[in-house]
Formats: C-alpha cells, sequence, structure tokens
C-alpha cells in the first residue's frame, strides 16, 4: 500500500485547511500546515520507554460507583452541548506506525508545542494575504486521553482499509483541493458548496459542536457546521427507502448504549467531497454507538463502503463537555452558510480572471 | 347534552364562567371549565348571582359545546383559552408537544386575503400560479409604516429576484412555521433546549428553555426563548437580522424584529399557532397571525431532506462558470 504521496496527518490537516480556503482565505490554510508539521517534529520515536498508557477498556464501562445521568425513562441521558475535537488525526500518521499510544512526556510536548503555536500568524506578503491566528478558530489542544495515535481503533495499524479504487479517490481529492480546476460550482466540494459534509460526528477547524436533543421516542443530533440535525427514531419502524445526503437512521437502545444504524445514502459519490472518504454512496452503511460515562459520551462509528474500503473500519473517541477540553463554552450558533459563501463567487470569479488574463497574455504574445 | 336536572346531585355538572362579555352581540366566553360538584347548577347560580337566570340556558349550551370542542368562540382564542383540551404531559409535567406538524393555508404566499392570480413563470401554468386564500392575520392589516408600504410593494414586483426563499435562504419566525413543509418538534424533559426542525433548507431554532443564556449576534432565524404558561409554550425570539421576508409577497420587516409565538394544543391531533410581530422600525403597532398546525399523522410520518442549495447554484452562480468555447 503506497504511502508516501497520503500522509494520514496530512489529510488531518487537509479536512482542517479545507474549511480555511474555502471560508476564511486559502493563506489560512498555511497556517494549518505550519501547526502540523511542528508535532511531527517533536515526537520522538527514538524513545525506549515502552508505552505506560493503558489502552481505553473495549467495554467502556464506568467506574466503580460513578452513576451516569439517567432521563425519566431510565435510559442514558445525552442531551446538551458536546464537542469532541481533539489533536490526535483519524489515521496513524507513518512515524506511528508501530506506536498505538505516545508515552506522556511526548503527548505533553506535542500538546505544549499546539498551544504555543496558537499565536502564530504570517504577515501578508505580495500575492499571499496571510493569515490569522488560532483565536479565529477552535482548533484542539489535546490528545485523546488514552494517547492512542490514531481515532482508528480498527484495523489495528490506525489506517484506512482502502480498495485501490479509494486510494485513486483519495488520491485525486488531495492533489485537487484549493487547486481546482474552478470551471463551475460543481467543482467545489459540498462543503464549500454549504451542502454538507455528511456523516459520520467529525471534527474540523471550527462549528465542532454537536447539541443532542432526546425523547422517548427520538435522538436528534444536531451538528453546528451547516446547521444540521438527524432526528433518529427509536421506535423500532423500518428504513424506508427513499435515499438521502444523511442516509436513514434508526436507533435502539443495547443496554447504556444508543446504537444508531444508517442506510440508503444517496449515491453522491460523483460529488467533489473535502474528505474523500464520507462521500455517500449507495453501497455505504454507517452503526454509530454513543455510551454516556459520567462527563462524557464514548463515540464510536463504524463505515462500510465496499466500493472505497476492502472492510469496515472503525474509529472512537470520546465527546466532551466543552470546558472539560478547552473549548469555549457556549450554546449552538447558526450557521449560515449558503446565505453568506462569498467564497462561492470569489473562488469562480477568480478562475475567469485568471482565464482572461491568461488569454490576453498569449494573444498579446503572438 | 348536559342540562340541570332535579336528580341526583352528584350527576349534575357545574359550570363555571369566568368572564362573561355581555356586551357582545352573542356571548363571547373567554374561558369555561367544567367541574362536577355536589353542588346543583341551581344553587350554584343563586349563590354567585354572577349571570342573570334568562342568560342560564344559552350559557350552558355554549359551555358544553365549547367543552366538546365543538365550537371556537371570540376573537382571541390563545390568550383566553376558550377550549379545555389539556395534552398529555412530558415526564417533567409540561405539555408534550412532541411530533410533525404543518401548517395547511396559503400564508406562504400571501399573510393577508389573496385571491386567485396568474404566476409569473408563464411556462408552469397553473401548477405554479398564485392560489387565492384567506389571510392568517388578525384583522387582515398589516400597520405599515407609510415609507414600509411603499417598500413592500417595491418587494412584491421584485418577488423573483429579491424573495429570499427563492435562493434557498432560511426563512425566518415565522414564515418557517408556515412555509408547506412539515416541521418537527423534539422536546426533552426539562432542563434541556427544545428543537424545531423545519424541512426546508434544514432550517432549525434551538428554543432555549434557560433564559440566562442570550445571543449577542443577528442570525436568519433569530434567538429563541422558551417558557411555558400553563397549557401554553411561549417562545420569545429576537436577534433577527432584516433579510427574511414573512411571505412571498413581499412582507418583511427589519432587523429590529421581535416575534412573541404561542404554541398550545387544541386537541390531540391539532396546536393553535399565533405570532405577535413587533418591529417600531417599520410597523405602527403590534399585529399578529394566527392559525392551527396540524399533526402529520401517517404512521411513519418524517420530515424528508430538503437541501435545497444545489437547486440554486446554476441561478445564483451560473453566470460565473467557464463558457464552452464556441
Amino acid at each position: 500500500m503506497e504511502t508516501s504521496a497520503r500522509n494520514p496527518l496530512s489529510e488531518k490537516f487537509f479536512f482542517v485547511a479545507h474549511l480555511f480556503a474555502g471560508r476564511v482565505g486559502g493563506a489560512l490554510a498555511l497556517a494549518a500546515l505550519a501547526v502540523f508539521p511542528v508535532h511531527a517534529q517533536t515526537s520522538a520515536r527514538s524513545s525506549a520507554r515502552t508505552t505506560a498508557a493503558s489502552p481505553r477498556k473495549a467495554s467502556g464501562t464506568t467506574a466503580k460507583g460513578t452513576m451516569i445521568p439517567r432521563t425519566p425513562w431510565g435510559t442514558p441521558d445525552l442531551n446538551g452541548v458536546w464537542n469532541g475535537n481533539t489533536m490526535t488525526p483519524l489515521e496513524r500518521p507513518d512515524k506511528y506506525a508501530n506506536k498505538p499510544f505516545l508515552t506522556e512526556q511526548e503527548a505533553a510536548a506535542l500538546e505544549k508545542a499546539q498551544r504555543d503555536t496558537a499565536l502564530l500568524e504570517n504577515k501578508a506578503t505580495p500575492g499571499d494575504p496571510g493569515t490569522y491566528n488560532q483565536s479565529w478558530t477552535d482548533p484542539a489542544f489535546k490528545l485523546l486521553p488514552d494517547r492512542r495515535t490514531s481515532l482508528i481503533v480498527d484495523p489495528p495499524d490506525g489506517r484506512i482499509p482502502f480498495t485501490p479504487e479509494g486510494q485513486r479517490v483519495e488520491a485525486r481529492s488531495i492533489a485537487r483541493y484549493g487547486k481546482g480546476p474552478y470551471n463551475s460550482y460543481l467543482d467545489l466540494d459540498t462543503g464549500e458548496r454549504c451542502i454538507t459534509d455528511g456523516l459520520p460526528i467529525y471534527f474540523g477547524g471550527y462549528n465542532n459542536n454537536y447539541q443532542i436533543f432526546q425523547t422517548r421516542n427520538y435522538v436528534a443530533i444536531l451538528h453546528e457546521y451547516f446547521h444540521e440535525a438527524r432526528i433518529i427514531p427509536l421506535d423500532g419502524r423500518p428504513h424506508d427507502s427513499m435515499p438521502q445526503w444523511l442516509g436513514d437512521g434508526r436507533g435502539h437502545w443495547e443496554g447504556d448504549t444508543l446504537v444508531v444504524e444508517t442506510t440508503k445514502f444517496a449515491d453522491k459519490g460523483q460529488y467533489e467531497w473535502a474528505a474523500a472518504w464520507r462521500a455517500a454512496r449507495s453501497t455505504t452503511h454507517l452503526i454509530e454507538r454513543f455510551t454516556r460515562k459520567a462527563n462524557s459520551i464514548e463515540y464510536q462509528f463504524t463505515w462500510e463502503d465496499p466500493t472505497m474500503f476492502t472492510r469496515p473500519w472503525t474509529a472512537r473517541w470520546p465527546l466532551s463537555r466543552q470546558g472539560d477540553i478547552g473549548v469555549t463554552r457556549g450554546p449552538i450558533y447558526e450557521y449560515s452558510c449558503h446565505e453568506g459563501n462569498y467564497a462561492m463567487e470569489g473562488v469562480l470569479s477568480g478562475a475567469r480572471a485568471k482565464e482572461r488574463k491568461d488569454t490576453a497574455t498569449k494573444g498579446s504574445s503572438r | 347534552m348536559l342540562l340541570p336536572s332535579t336528580g341526583n346531585p352528584e350527576s349534575i355538572w357545574h359550570h363555571r364562567l369566568r368572564r362573561v362579555d355581555l356586551s357582545a352581540a352573542s356571548p363571547v366566553i373567554y374561558s369555561a371549565q367544567i367541574v362536577a360538584t355536589g353542588d346543583t347548577f341551581d344553587s350554584w347560580f343563586q349563590e354567585k348571582n354572577t349571570v342573570r337566570s334568562w342568560l342560564r340556558v344559552p350559557i350552558v349550551v355554549a359551555a358544553v359545546a365549547l367543552r366538546s370542542g365543538l365550537v371556537f368562540v371570540g376573537e382571541d382564542p390563545m390568550s383566553a383559552q376558550t377550549t379545555a383540551y389539556k395534552a398529555p404531559r412530558t415526564p417533567d409535567g409540561k405539555p408534550d408537544l412532541n411530533g410533525i406538524w404543518q401548517a395547511i393555508n396559503t400564508a406562504n404566499w400571501d399573510i393577508q386575503d389573496h385571491p386567485a392570480r396568474q404566476g409569473v413563470v408563464l411556462s408552469l401554468g397553473a401548477a405554479f400560479s398564485v392560489p387565492g386564500g384567506l389571510g392568517v392575520v388578525d384583522g387582515n392589516e398589516i400597520p405599515y409604516q407609510p415609507w414600509a408600504l411603499a417598500k413592500k410593494t417595491e418587494n412584491a414586483q421584485r418577488w423573483l429576484t429579491a424573495d429570499p426563499e427563492i435562493k434557498c435562504f432560511m426563512p425566518g419566525v415565522p414564515r418557517a412555521t408556515y412555509m408547506p413543509y412539515p416541521l418537527q418538534v423534539v422536546q426533552p424533559p426539562a432542563p434541556a433546549d427544545m428543537l424545531i426542525q423545519y424541512e426546508f433548507a434544514s432550517a432549525m431554532r434551538v428554543v432555549h428553555m434557560n433564559a440566562a443564556q442570550a445571543s449577542g449576534v443577528d442570525s436568519w432565524m433569530g434567538w429563541s426563548t422558551g417558557h411555558w404558561d400553563g397549557e401554553t409554550l411561549i417562545v420569545d425570539v429576537t436577534n433577527f437580522n432584516d433579510q427574511t421576508w414573512f411571505d412571498r409577497a413581499g412582507n418583511f420587516h427589519s432587523d429590529a424584529l421581535h416575534v412573541t409565538e404561542r404554541y398550545r394544543a387544541r386537541s390531540a391531533d391539532v396546536l393553535d399557532y399565533e405570532a405577535t410581530i413587533e418591529d417600531p422600525k417599520v410597523f405602527t403597532r403590534p399585529w399578529t397571525m394566527r392559525m392551527p398546525l396540524y399533526r402529520r399523522a401517517e404512521k411513519n410520518a418524517r420530515l424528508t431532506e430538503y437541501k435545497c442549495v444545489e437547486f440554486v447554484e446554476e441561478l445564483m452562480y451560473g453566470n460565473l462558470s467557464k463558457k464552452s468555447p464556441k
């Protein structure tokens, strides 16, 4: 499996950077580039100390005597605003290929470096507007509590098990990001078009807040990003037949874990997606698990699509109250993306202006 | 039909009238509560002496009709609580408004009375001409300031290019309520917030049940704070921008808009909804819209995605696409 052109760490900051490029300014992506390589430099693989970190217990049991909040009808209470942003990337970076967990010292060093670079700015230079610092975004400053080096827990190597077609799609997506061509609105990704970033739960540069509303018969998961709410029935009704961007979700409780199964994704593979693995296809299948802990929700997703992946793969990490992970506390605010999508106009008119300039230059050189 | 009799006191219903407007041409009864007591009907009238005996029978008839939901009396039913229906309760003792609801009217075309007329897109013929309909505005009058009435007329003439609905922009409040799509109320027990999800453009509102949270920023759907007043959910909506319209007829507002909504169950499958509009920059006084919201009673009713952004991109950005070489 080729890895040199596909750096999973880069995928994380690409996901983040695309948000910057689309909506704040392309050069802000450079700030993300400036920040992430610091991790690669400071984490020393040469440390001979075996990891003292204990892996998260698979069963996710609460500590003895810890009570979890419950709804009046006895199920765990998932209501509230949650944030799961983390420095840990989805895929294990190459340099950690044989290192599923960081040591305490390595993790502390990475987190310190993240804090130290949060106020970096790049001054404007001719042709480059420069970048703002991360006060304008919602970056993570914490790694996973158990210091695992990827969110992916299965396959054990922490990497997305792409098929050859999946690798091709992923490589193409990374290669064209921020470069185009931008012949029309179809050439921007679904997020830049303010349609959706799809499923499952994930985190980027901002709007990482989720609010869950829970009744006896429904769980609604509102993503601040794209003001998108999934309203998931819990009453055992069968899936219906209509394909949709966010598929058709059904939830049920297995003990204290809410299991949400989503099928009937619409075929959206022909669209551009910021993170190619998230593209919805009719072959996509998603299982999510929400397990309430005393102060967090353990979130797990299993994503399956035989077109893109050789097998289902699983990622897991906690959703926390904002204050507990250093995120600014607050309610969900309105995300009116399409109503102010100046980036769309800017990207397209800029591409047309460049074409006119190129055509004029060719004409004058004859 | 219940009428007082001289029989067993336990079988007699005791009608207690809170307020009776005897000056109206027909009695406007503001509230009625049916209470079964051991007192006889006759003795109650003698003790209270609140109504003349010659009104006893029509009031009894009217009260019984109200109790059985047959009559909708009065011009101000919401705040006057003409119906005694009480919705089932959520575990925290509040009326349960959970469900999928939809308005059935033509208010999204025009919130005032309007006859049918030709649509502006000729090729859509009768499929997209303007249907006629009764308005939803109390008194059918929108109290515009003079400059604002001219602006509304101008909006109506520019509808095809100016209505934010056409661009799949979020519709604001209360328009989102009466667009021809369902909405879903997700109402957890206290202290959690409520979610109102609209099918159009995936627009949504969080109704904050903790008034301590306040927003300082403008938005399309406003900032909603809710509290209960008996059977009625009252939602206070502020922090609007000036970008949304009330309908396709050009009715509009400024960023000073303040909407007060009331939701109250009239029966198991119908809500009474009203929205009072205050905007001192545009109107000379507050005014109110009201309409029923009907439960979508299909077995597996649900909201369907209407992510309309991609339906309007050619309209909005098509002129910026690369032209094919001729």
